[in-house]
């Protein structure tokens, strides 16, 4: 099929990826100024910068092939719009909670863009190269974190253990197939979700159970919340983010 | 007195092929592996960056030439036995701060110091074992410091602010660059 028919089918591909990157970086950055410690206070809001750098990095190319203006997409759109998981837009609770969701999430980004490197379309694939190179820092980053939390003292592995079985039942949803995205995998522009999955959880299912001495939970009933209907967190969050945006929508930034 | 702080390190960091190491500060870290890993998100900021060391700071030995000359160890080989490999770093002027200025095999520290010393002028030294040091990964180099070199946000010589205020006070209009207002139909987008 010729790329050009494709476009309108990556585009909305490539705005979930660009929507769970911003989400994740706003609630990331909600640390800033109140994490445990000075270091780590600035490498998480280094890592809420490059989920941030990442999201413009796919909000931009939505804006070569559809004309959608990046800023409108994030500021203007209501939750319902909205194409995250629902994984990101979960408050930031405890540091464990926020750690293990960032491990999580890492990781399946990381499978996924390492994956992407080898797309047929090219700018996706220079894209994602350069990408997962801030990724797998990030992955080094919350692994050293969740092993040495998960071993620590017994407050903070039991902070963890709650922490994975918070974040279980949205885990499937980082590997859901997404409409029209089965046109993409046959013109091998975008990875199939089971390959993207096994390539995840060969990486993180070890490291929870040997490294971390972490219980994988059993699969348990998926949420009510999805990429299409979204819980009253986002909403809470938008308000947030959006809110000096639309106080005068015509200013100019 | 309980100290709730996690242990010190100091790093230090090498930022152009053929410069030589610098100290740029120090951290605190559970252990050396996340030493690294923090000394890479608060020092590594500029873009440039070749290598990256941390030492445990009580690994090290850190005085001014002042101090050195009235008080040197009565008998500083006392208990080593063997050869080891020391850095030594000198401070040559109070602005700047502590580069590299040799590595010496020695029995201890403070004989390392000493033949160091002996080349060079300083106003400050510091010497610390090559086992002590643990660095980053060479492996690790596109993760650790490759990023660092797009992030042009990150250097103020990005935001024009002085520009953009001299424009605003001559009444002039201003775009948010501090350049001159983009033509229509253009729009500059920085990713």
């Amino acid at each position: 099929m010729p790329i050009d028919r494709l476009h309108p089918i990556i585009c909305s591909r490539l705005l979930l990826m660009a929507d769970d990157e911003l989400v994740l970086g706003h609630r990331d950055s909600e640390w800033t100024g109140h994490a445990p410690i000075l270091e780590e206070d600035i490498a998480f809001s280094n890592i809420a910068q490059d989920e941030l750098g990442h999201a413009i990095a796919w909000y931009s190319l939505v804006e070569e092939l559809s004309g959608k203006d990046p800023d409108r997409l994030v500021y203007t759109r209501g939750g319902a719009d909205f194409r995250n998981t629902p994984l990101v837009e979960l408050p930031k609770q405890d540091w464990a909670f926020s750690m293990t969701r960032q491990y999580l999430f890492d990781y399946a980004e990381s499978a996924r863009l390492e994956l992407l490197t080898q797309s047929a379309y090219r700018p996706l694939a220079d894209l994602a190269a350069k990408v997962t190179k801030e990724e797998e820092y990030h992955c080094r980053h919350t692994s050293a974190w969740m092993k040495r939390l998960s071993l620590g003292t017994e407050e903070s592995h039991r902070r963890m253990q709650s922490a994975l079985d918070a974040c279980w039942p949205y885990v499937p949803d980082l590997f859901s197939p997404v409409p029209g995205e089965e046109l993409l995998v046959q013109e091998r522009i975008f990875p199939a979700p089971p390959a993207v999955e096994r390539n995840w959880e060969q990486r993180v299912a070890p490291f929870l159970r040997a490294e971390c001495g972490l219980r994988i939970p059993e699969s348990a009933d998926p949420p009510a919340w999805t990429r299409e209907k979204h819980s009253p967190h986002l909403e809470e969050l938008l308000g947030e983010l959006q809110f000096v945006a639309r106080l005068d929508p015509k200013a100019k930034w | 007195m309980t100290d709730t702080q996690w242990p010190r390190y100091e790093v230090f960091l090498q930022t152009e092929e053929g410069k030589p190491l610098q100290h740029a500060g120090s951290v605190h870290a559970p252990d050396s592996e996340l030493a690294v890993l923090n000394a890479r998100d608060v020092f590594v900021r500029r873009p440039k960056c070749l290598l990256l060391w941390v030492v445990p700071a009580d690994r090290m030995i850190h005085r001014t030439s002042e101090e050195l000359a009235q008080a040197w160890p009565a008998n500083p080989l006392s208990g080593e036995s063997e050869r080891r490999l020391y850095h030594v770093f000198r401070k040559e002027s109070h602005r700047g701060t502590l580069v590299f200025a040799a590595s010496i095999e020695s029995l201890s520290a403070w004989d390392a110091l000493k033949v160091a010393m002996s080349r060079h002028e300083g106003l400050a030294w510091a010497v610390f074992p090559q086992e002590a040091v643990r660095q980053n990964d060479p492996h690790d180099r596109p993760s650790f410091f490759e990023p660092a070199l797009d992030k042009n946000y990150r250097l103020h010589g990005q935001y024009k602010t002085i520009q953009l205020m001299r424009q605003v006070e001559a009444g002039k209009k201003v775009s948010s660059t501090g350049a001159e207002p983009a033509k229509p139909g253009t729009s500059p987008r920085q990713t």
